[in-house]
């Protein structure tokens, strides 16, 4: 499970310096090389890349997408248990459970707490185990 | 090798720490079939090693860490993860299941479980990224407490690769010194029964990170979710899970343990502690309490955090609450707090612990042995637990547990444990399931693998603690519940649920009080499911979630029966096991002051009349007299040759 | 004067904890702990959810509908368990 550098790369170094999990590694203007070990498949690379080098576990090319457009999680309330599969998944940390309102509440739920370092990336809501992040 | 089932990621490791090596070990679906998952795999690999004359400390044991098959998928409270292994306390096989994060991470390495063996030759700690397994020197770790080791080394994965996304287990200075209730330490989870931690401390294995990118997926995902939207919404709605747990914890026990006259006090001599509300849950919640936590995948979230030194740690579970509170006389909730905290970082059980110092003080107390510590005496107990992880002065006696001093200097009628291991915060003589539940626990005193009969004795329902009626049966079939839900990854508190809420909520109703009053009355009834669990050809689903939820989170056909029949299977194989080591009827036991002396004076039946009890145990088992499973038995649970 | 306190997360929810007060029988105490629990900024509880709890009446478990007396010790507690 892992993303995959083609020889489209120009050592630009844009992918290397974003990655959140540093699974890339290279030299400027040298091909990028993806630790398959450490990628977590959030697809960062693929949206910044413009040559267009960078293909999905499933060894389809990925398109860049600018950075205004990215989607970002949206989560219901209403299904949220607080279970923090999210929290601990998310690549970025942007996620967290939400503090209580009062001493002794008990109704947290999952915030995306620092939505501008979220990616898009969708971990979350493909992990969520009642469906409660969408992606919007 | 990959596995037909969902769930499973299809692959065991098999480490040598001696010569540093790696094998997969050979597990199929036919065994995964059996044996599911959990604390039941690691039975069975057990089972295939151990012939009853191997020592826990070398290297013919072997250190069994083993997920379930929901772990990871998304069903609610599975992130649980079971160590397996001869323990050092018991002498016996013995499982202890913890809620840290490090399952969840071991399988997205790929890797269903882990088998430890041998002696690294230096201090050391491995690394797991994928199939990666990397062996580091441990100097530097070596003495840490157990979150300065976590930090440590989430540190250095900090440094090398982004934000720290990884599971860990290490143990404290008590596990690198092999105090026999030395603990696993997983975040601030703690698998903390039986002395695994000792174990680890002899291979001289400091800790284990633990990290991948693989992807558990459920058999049938869009159905598995469907069913996790009931299932978490149900348990979020239950009297139990949804409002008793996230509001007080299990701390929340205390008060009515104490009511029902089940909370050990003064090393169980007695059955309530007048000081109670200084060390209830109530007080922890209002005082103390700085926000609810809960395990990764929980939706019930009854973990607390309190302030220690201006720092947030975990605050304690009943069974600590109980045993260091009212157990040794102290009602200074803010030492037991930091007691909690040290516990924690020097990596020792704290029932354990507790129920070594509360003896302690009585054989002061009765001139047995002039140790110095007495009952309400609580200066100087943050040192006396750095003594016995280091195993400095009496903390070197100290830190042999209960059953071994009470053999040197007499005593043992006032030793709270069995097979070694000493009791949980339940006083048995008021719920007298439970009693039994300890004496025949294949753990040895623990009250969740003994079936946990005190939820019908005074916590949820109350039927009649004081009869033997029922209570073997009940045990029986409450002891393969449990055993089957552990094993799937999950957590026992999920099963609580099985209690329609109406039972739980109104306990002054006709229907709960007819319940009462009927349950002593089905023994028969449970006898005959235990027998032939698979008759109950069906899912509980109003109630009981897991069987669905297991079918689509694997593809493995499930109803109610075939999963008290796994259990069943689980428990007698362990026990089978034990009896290899020499464990029969004679072991099944507690301490005299259970089951001869009554807990009222006046009162004659509160006491646990154990030897009423036990043969009824062992017939609804299917063992023999002397509590040995029959070659019928083990046959029938597909365990032929297992004894 | 009877003496009542309240244990559990009915204490926790509604932050009625111990009063000395002044009734007869169980269904007078519930209804003046009722209109007590408006008065502490949380959830309002009902005689209903009293009614409910585990009562107690000077260590000994007893129905709703018992008779009090002066100098009584009540006790009410909603379920707990897991541990």
């Amino acid at each position: 499970m892992s993303y995959r550098i083609t020889d489209q790369c120009k050592g630009c170094t844009l992918c290397s310096k974003n990655c959140p999990v540093m699974a890339i590694t290279g030299q400027t203007k040298q091909p990028h090389t993806i630790d398959p070990d450490r990628c977590v498949s959030c697809g960062l690379c693929g949206k910044l890349c413009a040559f267009g080098a960078i293909v999905d576990d499933r060894g389809v090319p990925a398109v860049k997408i600018p950075k205004s457009q990215w989607k970002k999680p949206e989560i219901d309330p209403a299904l949220c248990a607080a279970c923090s599969v999210c929290v601990e998944n998310c690549p970025k940390e942007c996620l967290s459970i939400s503090n209580p309102r009062y001493h002794g509440d008990i109704t947290m739920i999952a915030l995306l707490r620092t939505p501008e370092d979220c990616i898009g990336c969708g971990i979350c809501a493909d992990r969520c185990p009642v469906g409660a992040i969408t992606l919007i | 090798m990959s596995s037909k089932y969902g769930g499973y990621m299809g692959k065991v490791a098999q480490v040598d720490l001696a010569t540093g090596t790696v094998s997969p070990y050979p597990w199929t679906d036919r065994d995964r079939e059996l044996f599911i998952g959990g604390k039941i795999m690691a039975a069975k690999i057990l089972s295939d090693h151990l012939t009853g004359k191997e020592e826990p400390f070398s290297d013919r044991n072997l250190l069994v860490i083993a997920t379930g098959p929901l772990t990871g998928t998304g069903a609610p409270s599975s992130s649980r993860f079971n160590i397996s292994t001869l323990s050092p306390q018991t002498g016996l096989l013995a499982s202890s299941n913890c809620g840290g994060n490090f399952g969840y991470y071991l399988k997205k390495a790929g890797y269903d479980a882990l088998i430890l063996r041998g002696q690294a030759r230096e201090h050391t700690w491995l690394e797991i990224t994928n199939d990666k397994f990397v062996f580091h020197n441990a100097d530097e770790l070596w003495g840490k407490s157990t979150s300065a080791t976590q930090q440590a080394l989430s540190d250095l994965l900090t440094q090398r690769g982004g934000p720290d996304k990884s599971g860990k287990l290490c143990i404290g200075p008590a596990g690198e010194n092999r105090v026999l209730y030395a603990s696993i330490v997983s975040n601030e989870r703690i698998s903390g029964r039986t002395g695994m931690g000792a174990i680890m401390g002899w291979m001289n294995l400091k800790a284990i990170t633990v990290t991948g990118n693989h992807v558990v997926r459920a058999y049938d995902a869009e159905k598995m979710m469907a069913w996790n939207r009931k299932w978490f919404r149900y348990l979020r709605s239950h009297p139990l899970t949804g409002e008793q747990l996230p509001r007080i914890g299990t701390a929340g026990l205390v008060s009515q343990m104490q009511m029902r006259r089940i909370l050990a006090t003064e090393n169980f001599r007695y059955g309530q502690n007048e000081s109670f509300e200084k060390v209830n849950g109530e007080r922890l919640a209002e005082e103390f309490n700085v926000v609810n936590k809960g395990c990764l995948t929980c939706p019930i979230r009854c973990a607390r955090t309190v302030a220690v030194d201006g720092q947030e740690v975990k605050g304690p579970e009943l069974e600590t609450l109980g045993l260091l509170g009212g157990g040794i006389r102290n009602d200074n909730m803010e030492l037991l707090l930091r007691w909690n905290y040290e516990l924690d970082e020097l990596g020792m059980d704290s029932i354990s612990a507790a129920g070594t110092l509360a003896w302690a003080m009585e054989a002061n107390e009765k001139g047995i042995w002039n140790c110095g510590l007495n009952f309400g005496q609580v200066d100087g107990i943050s040192q006396l637990w750095e003594n016995i992880a280091h195993r400095r002065g009496i903390g070197d006696e100290l830190a042999d547990g209960s059953r071994r001093l009470s053999e040197k200097y007499g005593g043992k009628e006032f030793a709270i444990h069995s097979k070694g291991l000493e009791l949980s915060a339940y006083e048995p003589r008021h719920a007298v399931g439970m009693g039994l539940g300890y004496a025949v626990s294949n753990r040895g005193g623990c009250h969740l693998n003994g079936g946990y009969l005190v939820i019908l004795e005074g916590l949820g329902l109350n039927i009649d603690a004081q009869t033997p009626k029922a209570k073997a049966d009940l045990t029986v079939m409450f002891q393969n519940l449990m055993e089957m839900i552990s094993a799937t990854g999950q957590c026992l508190f999920t099963s609580y649920a099985f209690f329609p809420a109406p039972l739980m909520s109104r306990p002054n109703a006709w229907y709960t009080r007819a319940a009462n009053k009927l349950l002593p009355h089905t023994g028969m009834v449970i006898r005959l499911l235990n027998r032939c669990p698979r008759a109950v050809h069906m899912h509980l689903s109003p109630v009981f979630h897991h069987t669905r939820g297991f079918q689509y989170a694997t593809g493995m056909p499930m109803t109610f029966g075939d999963y008290m029949n796994v259990g069943s299977r689980g428990y007698t194989l362990e026990r089978s096991v034990n009896c290899r080591f020499g464990v029969s009827a004679k072991d099944d036991t507690l301490p005299k002051r259970l089951t001869d002396e009554p807990q009222q004076p006046n009162n004659p039946k509160t006491r646990v009349p154990l030897k009423k009890m036990t043969p009824v145990y062992y017939a609804a088992r299917g063992w023999d007299s002397n509590g040995i499973p029959t070659p019928q038995t083990l046959k029938k649970l597909g365990l032929k040759g297992a004894d | 004067m009877v003496s009542v306190k309240l244990f559990g997360a009915l204490r926790l929810r509604s932050g009625l904890k111990e009063y000395q007060l002044e009734a007869r029988n169980l269904t007078e105490l519930f209804s003046q702990l009722a209109e007590l629990s408006s008065h502490t900024g949380m959830e309002q509880v009902t005689v209903r959810e009293l009614r409910s709890c585990i009562i107690s009446i000077n260590g000994k478990q007893c129905g709703p509908r018992h008779a009090l007396r002066d100098g009584d010790a009540v006790v009410l507690l909603t379920p707990a368990s897991g541990g």
